[in-house]
C-alpha cells in the first residue's frame, strides 16, 4: 500500500519529465547516438578494401582537409546557399510587400503561390530537368522567342549555366517560403506606425526603411536563418538535375558525403567530412544568432 | 463623417492610385506565371502521347492526351502505385506517431515548463543537424538489426525527424492556452490527462491538425534517408520517381505522373491549412 502511494507521488512529482522522456530517448537514440558514432569512425579506417579496422588518428581528417573535391563541394554549397538565399529574400519580399494590406483574391494569390513549398524536392528536380532541356524544353523555346531563332542551350552540361539552373530552381521552391514568412510578418506591423512617419514628412520609401523593416527585423533574421540551414543541406535537387556535373562542378557538400560513403563505401571519410561541415555550420551559426541576439 | 471622409479619399486619388493598383496585379499575375508554369508543364507531360516530348517545338497543350502513363508507372521503374501504398503506410504511421509523442512532450515544457529553455532549444538544436553525418552510422546499426527495407525503419526515422519541429509548434499553441482555464477544469475534478484531452487539445485543434500536415508533408517528400534505406522492397514516391529518370532511360511520361500523383494530395491536405503556413514554416516563431 504505501509502496503503492509512494510511486504515485513519485509519478506526480516527475510527470514532467516522463512525457518528455519518449521523445527525448528518440532523439537521443536516432540523433545523438549515431552522431558520436560517427565520431568513432572517424578516427579509423572502415572501409571495404582495407582489411580490419585499423586506428588510423587525424588521417581522416588530414585527406579531407587537403581534398580539393571536398573544398571544391563546400565552395558550391556557399555559392549556392548565399546567392539563392539572398534573391529569394529581395524576391519574397517583393511579393509579400505586393500583397499586404487590402487586396481582391488575396487568399487565391497566397494559394497559388504556396503550391512550391509543399512539392517533393526530388519532383521539382525532375521538373527542371525537363525545362531546361537544350531541345525539347520550353525554356530554349521562349528564349527562341525573344532571340528570333531557335536557342539550344545546354543548361546542365556547362559548368557556369548549370549553376544559373540549380540555383534557379532553388529560387523556385523556396522563394515561396520567404514570402509566406515575410507576409506573416508585415501583417502584424500596425500601419498606424508607418502612418504617423508620413505625417512627420517621411515619404513612403523612407517609412518603409526606417519604421516598417526594423519593426519586422526579427521576422526577416529567422526566414533568413531557417533557409540558411536547410539550404546548406541541399541534395535532392543536385542529384536528379545535374548528378554534381558536369564534371564535378556542382557537387554539394551533401552531395560529395552522399557519394564518397555510398558510392565508394569511404564510410571514416564521409564521418570525417560531416564532422568537418558539422563545425564549420555550428560556429557560423552560434556567430549568427549571437549577432541576432545582440541586436 | 465616414462618407464625407471616403468621398475626400476618393477624390484625392485618381489616375495614380487605379495605376498603382493595376501595377500590383500585373506583378502579382506574373509572379503566379512563373511559379505554376513548372506544375503546368510536368502535368502536362504526364498526359502527352508517348514520344511526343522529343517535338520541337515543345507541345504545350496536346491535343490528344493519353492516360497510359498512368498504368505504365506500375509496370516500369520501381512500381508506382506500390510506392504510393508504401509512402502513405509510412508517412500516415509516423505522423500519428510524432503527434502521440510530441502531445506530450509539447504539453510538458509548455506547462510544467520541464527542461526549461534549455531543453527547448536543445530539441531545437535537433533540426540543425546535418542528416548526411548520421545516415552511414543507423545504416550501419540498422544493418546488426536487419531493418533496412522495413517500414519500421521509416517509421522510426520520420518519427524522429519531425519531434523538434513537432514539439516546438505545439509548445508554441499550448502556451497560448490560458492557465485559469485548464485549472478550473482540474478543480472541477478533471485528471491533468483528462484536463489536456478536454480543454487543451480541443482549444488547440487547429493548431494540431497544422502540425500533423507539416509533418505529414515532409515525411512525404524526404528524400535522402529513403533512397539508402528503402531501396528494393518498401521505396516510397521520391524514391520511385528518381527511377522513372535515372542513367538507364528517360521515361518523361511515367515520371510526369509519378509527379502528378505525389503532388496532388499534398496540395489538398496542405492547402487546408493554409492560415497556419507562415507558423509552421519557422517552427512557431512567426504567428501567421
Amino acid at each position: 500500500m504505501q509502496i503503492r502511494a509512494k510511486t504515485k507521488s513519485w509519478i506526480r512529482r516527475n510527470e514532467g519529465w516522463l512525457m518528455v522522456a519518449p521523445s527525448m530517448a528518440l532523439m537521443l537514440a536516432v540523433g545523438i547516438f549515431p552522431l558520436v558514432f560517427s565520431l568513432g569512425i572517424s578516427f579509423i579506417r572502415w572501409e571495404p578494401k582495407i582489411p580490419g579496422r585499423p586506428f588510423v588518428g587525424l588521417a581522416n581528417f588530414r585527406d579531407i582537409l587537403t581534398s580539393i573535391e571536398y573544398w571544391t563541394a563546400m565552395r558550391t554549397t556557399a555559392i549556392i546557399v548565399s546567392s539563392g538565399v539572398t534573391i529569394e529574400f529581395f524576391f519574397g519580399l517583393g511579393l509579400a510587400l505586393l500583397l499586404v494590406g487590402k487586396l481582391r483574391g488575396k487568399r487565391l494569390f497566397m494559394a497559388l503561390l504556396m503550391l512550391p513549398v509543399m512539392m517533393v524536392p526530388i519532383v521539382v528536380g525532375y521538373t527542371w530537368r525537363i525545362l531546361w532541356h537544350p531541345g525539347y524544353g520550353p525554356i530554349n523555346q521562349i528564349l527562341g522567342w525573344f532571340a528570333g531563332h531557335r536557342v539550344t542551350i545546354s543548361w546542365l552540361t556547362n559548368t557556369k549555366t548549370a549553376f544559373v539552373a540549380l540555383i534557379v530552381t532553388e529560387f523556385w521552391q523556396w522563394t515561396p517560403f520567404m514570402f509566406l514568412v515575410l507576409l506573416a510578418g508585415l501583417t502584424s506591423v500596425n500601419p498606424e506606425l508607418a502612418e504617423a512617419a508620413a505625417i512627420d514628412g517621411a515619404s513612403r520609401w523612407q517609412a518603409f526603411w526606417r519604421v516598417t523593416i526594423p519593426v519586422i527585423r526579427p521576422v526577416i533574421m529567422v526566414a533568413i536563418l531557417i533557409r540558411t540551414i536547410e539550404a546548406l543541406k541541399i541534395f535532392d535537387i543536385v542529384f536528379i538535375t545535374t548528378h554534381g556535373g558536369p564534371g564535378l562542378s556542382t557537387q554539394s557538400i551533401a552531395f560529395y558525403l552522399y557519394r564518397t560513403g555510398a558510392r565508394y563505401f569511404r564510410m571514416s571519410h564521409t564521418a570525417a567530412g560531416s564532422w568537418v561541415f558539422l563545425v564549420i555550420v555550428a560556429v557560423i551559426i552560434s556567430f549568427a544568432v549571437r549577432q541576432f541576439q545582440k541586436e | 463623417m465616414e462618407a464625407d471622409r471616403l468621398i475626400t479619399e476618393r477624390r484625392m486619388k485618381p489616375w495614380p492610385h487605379i495605376l498603382r493598383k493595376s501595377g500590383r496585379y500585373i506583378a502579382l499575375i506574373l509572379a503566379v506565371l512563373f511559379f505554376l508554369f513548372p506544375i503546368f508543364w510536368i502535368t502536362v507531360t504526364a498526359i502527352k502521347q508517348p514520344g511526343q516530348y522529343y517535338n520541337y517545338p515543345p507541345i504545350w497543350f496536346p491535343k490528344r492526351p493519353t492516360f497510359v502513363h498512368f498504368k505504365a508507372v506500375q509496370t516500369t521503374g520501381a512500381g508506382g502505385y506500390t510506392a504510393l501504398k508504401n509512402s502513405f503506410i509510412i508517412t500516415t504511421s509516423s505522423t500519428i506517431a510524432v503527434m502521440m509523442l510530441g502531445i506530450m512532450a509539447a504539453y510538458a515544457m509548455a506547462r510544467f515548463k520541464t527542461g526549461g529553455r534549455n531543453l527547448a532549444f536543445w530539441v531545437l538544436s535537433q533540426r540543425m543537424l546535418p542528416p548526411i553525418a548520421i545516415i552511414f552510422p543507423l545504416f550501419l546499426m540498422m544493418r546488426i538489426i536487419r531493418w533496412i527495407d522495413t517500414y519500421q525503419v521509416m517509421i522510426l526515422f520520420y518519427t524522429t525527424f519531425n519531434l523538434p519541429f513537432v514539439i516546438w509548434m505545439l509548445r508554441s499553441y499550448f502556451i497560448e492556452v490560458p492557465v485559469d482555464v485548464e485549472e478550473s477544469a482540474l478543480v472541477d475534478g478533471c485528471t491533468r490527462i483528462g484536463a489536456l484531452f478536454r480543454v487543451v487539445l480541443p482549444m488547440t485543434l487547429p493548431g494540431l491538425i497544422a502540425t500533423a500536415v507539416f509533418a505529414y508533408i515532409f515525411a512525404w517528400t524526404e528524400f535522402l534517408f529513403a533512397v539508402i534505406f528503402s531501396r528494393s522492397r518498401v521505396f516510397t514516391v521520391p524514391v520511385a520517381v528518381s527511377t522513372y529518370f535515372g542513367s538507364e532511360g528517360q521515361l518523361w511520361g511515367e515520371a510526369g505522373v509519378m509527379a502528378v500523383l505525389s503532388m496532388v494530395p499534398i496540395f489538398v491536405i496542405g492547402l487546408s491549412v493554409q492560415k497556419h503556413f507562415a507558423r509552421g514554416l519557422t517552427l512557431g516563431s512567426v504567428k501567421g
